[in-house]
């Protein structure tokens, strides 16, 4: 008896395919959407239900969120030159995300969602290097996106932001 | 299609349309000029290396989408789903460390153009020869939507004209104007209603003489009919907004510093202040920071100064960087910090944290010191909590024994930061015999002047501060060391 007071508060979380997943309070709080729901309706031991995010993205990000479960708190600091940047990003980060650009998008999606502002940052971050020295071309190939400008569309943007060349 | 030239391509040079850069397309000229062969070739030269450089010489749209026919519009692919605020999120990252990829991503299609720009748009710097601030100025003008965009500006005006197009007097239409370039600031500044972080010098480098600084520029800048003698002035629209202000070169006026918003001054060494005719005017200011030469230690030198404080009744935070100069004070020219702080007379009331910082980079400069008398009594400055000085500022060189800082400091002092050498505890004695002087004061912090070693922290904390921190701590009062990096 004695063991299992000892062991840590779990709770469970339902995604929006209907899975359970288990998993330490600590880990879970590391969502502050989560966190807060736990501090406004109490820890009753029914499942918390996560309705944007699916089975397999959200054990991508109890993956995150339990090796960063010891990181101090997000810092409320929100000034721009405090900011890390882009290269900032630490080894175990930078092979976390080296995923498919469907679960990288997801990843950011639901850290956004769930609350998780550092692995928002990770995600952001990820995809800047991704953009970072590219030619327009090859950030288009990179996520695949259709050029929908005119000819004269580019024609104006190349006037209007000539300015911000070799920049 | 484009009206841009090929290099090479026949039959370009007589229609002027063909040859002119692109932004001037459809204007009505004043200028009537045909181009020589060489000028033709020149611009033609000078549009393909462009066009290279900025990586914008990609196919047409048709070529394009025959090349890679998979592509989607961005509404169908993964990044396309995320929402305006996380794809700004990721093009802020990229801007702190690629910005020239910010431009790169206004390319890509009309959704990620929308936010790239609202990003470049945001914040820019203009530092001389790089700064185009006439091509800046050139969209603005034409686009008050990304005008909106543009918070934060730092901008260093030099001596330079600019061709820019402007509406005429008489009769509509616009036409090419010679601009000076600190007017020009001026004009685009007026189109930025959502500014709150200015940063402005007025100076140049002469890299073949020492730095100088102009007042030309500024006078072009407030506008050819400022007088500063006005009763009435108006304030730069751009002005108006800003909650920053930074401020380099030779002729700030008050004038600058009015914006009802205004929250943070800063105001670079080497500035002077004219004098301003609206000493009943009064700013919220609440941190100012300012760069002063030492002649300020001196009675009688930058006469406006005081003048120039008085409007800021609501001041909280005051830096004052003192900087050596002219040899002044000098043996036989004495001055004294009290001189100095006689110019917060009007507003010591309200200050809450002072730092007082000596440069001491140029040694034949920081000589000033030795004929300087210290700040004196701070017991009027009446809701100081924090203070930050050099102890020769505090208690003049050599005389530590002789002062008691108990009799200087005000009784609402909580802080005290004190840069000075290790040894000077008896500096501090006074204040455990005469607690009740200073009642609430929780914590010194003393910082060594240089880096003397690793282990030169510890050394010193054992040899001289153990004994004080002991003593210290039953007056409940904290006792801090640390090193100047």
């Amino acid at each position: 008896m004695a063991a299992t007071a000892s062991e840590p508060k779990k709770v469970t979380l339902t995604t929006s395919d209907n899975a359970d997943i288990s998993v330490e309070r600590e880990v879970a709080e590391r969502s502050i959407l989560i966190k807060n729901l736990l501090e406004d309706i109490g820890d009753n031991g029914d499942a918390i239900p996560i309705p944007n995010v699916n089975e397999a993205v959200m054990k991508k990000v109890l993956e995150w969120c339990e090796q960063h479960r010891k990181d101090p708190p997000a810092s409320q600091d929100d000034d721009a030159d405090s900011r890390k940047k882009s290269t900032d990003i630490d080894e175990w980060d930078q092979k976390f995300m080296q995923v498919d650009q469907e679960m990288l998008f997801e990843i950011i999606l639901a850290a956004n969602y769930l609350d998780i502002k550092a692995l928002l940052d990770v995600g952001c971050k990820t995809v800047a290097n991704m953009i970072k020295g590219k030619s327009p071309d090859e950030i288009r190939k990179t996520f695949n996106i259709q050029n929908d400008f005119t000819p004269e569309e580019e024609d104006q943007i190349r006037r209007e932001n000539e300015w911000a060349e070799d920049r | 299609m484009t009206t841009k030239l090929i290099p090479g391509q026949e039959g370009n040079t007589q229609d002027p349309a063909s040859w002119m850069p692109t932004w001037m397309d459809g204007l009505d000229m004043d200028l009537e000029i045909s181009p020589a062969p060489w000028m033709t070739t020149w611009m033609d030269d000078i549009d393909s290396c462009l066009a290279y450089d900025s990586c914008l010489a990609y196919d047409s749209c048709l070529d394009y989408h025959e090349t890679y026919p998979n592509l989607l519009p961005i509404h169908l692919t993964s990044i396309g789903r995320l929402p305006d605020e996380l794809l700004l999120e990721i093009v802020e990252q990229l801007r702190l460390e690629w910005a020239s990829s910010v431009h790169a991503v206004s390319f890509v299609c009309t959704r990620l153009r929308r936010i790239a720009e609202e990003i470049l748009y945001r914040e820019q710097t203009f530092y001389r020869e790089y700064s185009n601030i006439e091509l800046f100025y050139r969209t603005i003008s034409a686009r008050p939507d990304l005008a909106k965009f543009v918070r934060r500006l730092s901008i260093h005006v030099v001596k330079g004209h600019h061709r820019v197009l402007v509406a005429r007097s008489q009769r509509p239409g616009q036409h090419v104007a010679i601009i000076e370039e600190a007017q020009l600031c001026h004009m685009l500044l007026a189109l930025l209603p959502n500014l709150w972080y200015l940063d402005i010098g007025f100076w140049e480098i002469d890299w073949s003489s020492s730095r100088e600084f102009m007042s030309e520029p500024m006078k072009a800048f407030l506008g050819s009919d400022f007088d500063s003698t006005a009763d009435v002035l108006s304030v730069t629209t751009g002005l108006q907004t800003i909650k920053h202000l930074g401020f380099d070169g030779e002729d700030l006026h008050w004038v600058m510093c009015s914006s009802p918003c205004l929250e943070s001054l800063s105001i670079g060494e080497c500035s002077g202040i004219l004098a301003d005719s609206r000493p009943h005017e009064k700013s919220n200011l609440k941190r100012l920071q300012l760069g002063l030469w030492s002649r300020v230690l001196i009675s009688g030198c930058y006469g406006t100064l005081e003048g120039f404080l008085d409007h800021f009744t609501q001041l909280q935070e005051v830096t004052l960087h003192i900087s050596g100069s002219d040899h002044v004070p000098s043996f036989n020219t004495r001055g004294s910090f009290a001189t100095l702080l006689r110019n917060l007379n009007g507003i010591s009331s309200s200050i809450k944290t002072l730092e007082l910082n000596v440069l001491w980079t140029d040694i034949p400069n920081a000589c000033f010191l030795d004929f300087t008398d210290p700040v004196g009594s701070l017991k009027h400055f009446t809701a100081l909590k924090k203070l930050r000085i050099p102890h020769e500022c505090l208690v003049g060189l050599g005389s530590i024994s002789r002062c008691n800082i108990v009799d200087i400091l005000p009784e609402s002092i909580e802080e005290l930061e004190i840069s000075t050498f290790a040894g000077v505890h008896q500096l501090f004695e006074p204040v455990l015999l005469s607690r009740h002087k200073l009642p609430s004061l929780k914590c010194i912090t003393i910082e060594c002047l240089d880096w003397r070693g690793e282990d030169y922290e510890y050394l010193a904390f054992r040899r001289h501060m153990y004994p004080l921190v002991k003593k210290f701590e039953k007056a409940n009062i904290t006792v801090a060391f640390k090193c100047k990096d």
